[in-house]
């Protein structure tokens, strides 16, 4: 609390502090990681009241970057053409990216965009064919057995292959819903 | 000061898919500090500018959205009088003890004909950090992240809001400050228990029990640039702004947190005294009334809640 050091701040991107040893090194594709509970996540180094507790890590850790295993792989939503999405980015965000760009088109209804965190359910979809990998997604939107049938969160899940994707199949679980989904 | 009864928001409760993702965002980017863990798992945050022992609440759970949301009462006789009229009016009320939450006092519970529970309390603990009441600085901990300086409120989504609407204006004696009309009856209302434009707001939704957003105040309009520049900055997924409120002038950005739960930051909004009108607005200007600048609102203002 003190602060009168006159500290020079550690580029965050550089730094390898402890709390940056803690960062799982799952891909987000930017969004923000996780590190350990208990403590306080600053940005509040010399002025913490937790420092002295010894629960203050101090300072700001990295933003994942590009993990250098990433790869380039085609989704196509059936029917409506194709894009080149990057095995580490959240699908939906690719979408968003390539519906800018032009590389699909025909959708019968908007790209559906919702809360990109797995949460709200609007880009529920179907993926019919390829690999992918999930990040945590609201039950109350993909079920178990919505799960063994390939149903998504488009926003919550990254292509590990190509992928064949289905954005209308049964589907979506709430919008302009009766109340009874 | 003629402010009783309730006071004021005091905690919200949500549910989060991956909880050290969503202490990281609550502390590193919004800029609370976490107070405690306990041993089921729930972590509570504050912001440094709060005396309460917490006003934020993260419950694990593998659905997000809203548990609760709880208001201070000023003494403990308000609780007592509170759950007379609130059992007269039709809604059971059951009894949550001291300690459920730490630093919390006895609570008292009910569900609203939205489908959302709330809560009544009168006692809580202070918790560092927390504002100098002597000689104050501005801050004794350096501000970070967003700057949030407090949990101010929410907006929840459910049916039957116009019996939340007389629940609260009867029972709380919160008050109407704005509400938003549609040929076919109210479609959201703005409530008050205070002088602040709105302390919790509900919009018309088929399905019960739904959130929208939870709200931290920040300083000024600089702060809101500020906190744009973090979202941007880490890739926070975004919705609307920043911009503005017609509703409340409220100077605004709409994000997400790691499960999906909305977010807000803000700064300004009018006061309200209770001698004002309910300002209202009317189908054909419902976009200025949410997005004053946009003057449309966002396909998600209605159908993206957790």
């Amino acid at each position: 609390m003190q602060g009168n050091t006159a500290r020079k701040w550690p580029d965050p991107r550089k730094r390898k502090g402890a709390m940056t040893d803690l960062l799982p090194t799952a891909g987000r594709n930017g969004d923000s990681t996780s590190t350990t509970l208990g403590r306080c996540f600053g940005g509040c180094a010399e002025s913490c009241p937790l420092a002295g507790l010894g629960r203050c890590s101090g300072g700001t850790s990295a933003a994942p970057e590009t993990p250098a295993t990433a790869r380039r792989v085609t989704v196509t939503i059936e029917g409506h053409g194709s894009a080149s999405v990057s095995t580490e980015e959240r699908l939906l965000v690719a979408l968003e990216r390539a519906r800018g760009l032009g590389q699909i088109t025909g959708l019968p209804r908007k790209l559906p965009v919702g809360c990109r965190r797995g949460g709200c359910g609007i880009c529920r979809a179907q993926v019919i064919a390829g690999d992918y990998r999930r990040a945590p997604m609201s039950r109350e939107h993909v079920s178990l057995s919505d799960e063994a049938e390939g149903v998504v969160l488009t926003c919550a899940i990254y292509a590990q292959s190509d992928l064949m994707l289905r954005l209308d199949a049964r589907l979506p679980a709430r919008r302009n819903c009766d109340g009874n989904d | 000061m003629a402010h009783t009864g309730v006071l004021r928001p005091g905690f919200i409760q949500l549910r989060v898919l991956d909880m050290l993702a969503a202490v990281e965002h609550y502390s590193k980017r919004i800029g609370l500090h976490q107070v405690s863990e306990e041993a089921d798992g729930r972590v509570y945050l504050k912001s440094a500018d709060e005396f309460d022992h917490h006003s934020f609440v993260l419950r694990r759970a593998d659905t997000a959205g809203f548990d609760l949301m709880a208001f201070k009462v000023r003494t403990d006789a308000d609780l007592d009088a509170f759950e007379q009229r609130i059992v007269a009016y039709g809604y059971p009320v059951d009894h949550v003890p001291a300690g459920e939450q730490p630093g919390i006092g006895r609570r008292i519970g009910w569900t609203l004909a939205s489908g959302h529970r709330i809560e009544l309390f009168a006692h809580a603990e202070q918790s560092d950090p927390k504002p100098s009441a002597h000689n104050p600085d501005v801050w004794i901990t350096e501000p970070h992240g967003m700057r949030a300086r407090r949990f101010d409120h929410a907006l929840l989504y459910g049916p039957e809001i116009e019996k939340n609407l007389e629940f609260f204006e009867t029972v709380l004696d919160f008050r109407c400050a704005e509400r938003l009309d549609m040929p076919d009856g109210v479609l959201a209302i703005w409530l008050t228990a205070g002088m602040k434009a709105h302390d919790i707001a509900f919009v018309k939704y088929p399905e019960p029990g739904k959130f929208h957003h939870a709200s931290f105040e920040l300083e000024n309009w600089n702060d809101v640039g500020h906190a744009a520049d973090i979202i941007a900055r880490y890739d926070i997924s975004i919705d609307i702004g920043p911009t503005r409120h017609g509703i409340t002038r409220g100077q605004t950005i709409y994000f997400f947190d790691p499960s999906g739960n909305r977010n807000e930051v803000f700064t300004g909004g009018y006061t309200y005294y209770p001698d004002h009108p309910t300002r209202t607005w009317d189908h054909e200007q419902v976009g200025k009334a949410i997005f004053y600048y946009e003057r449309e609102m966002n396909e998600a203002f209605l159908s993206v809640v957790t």
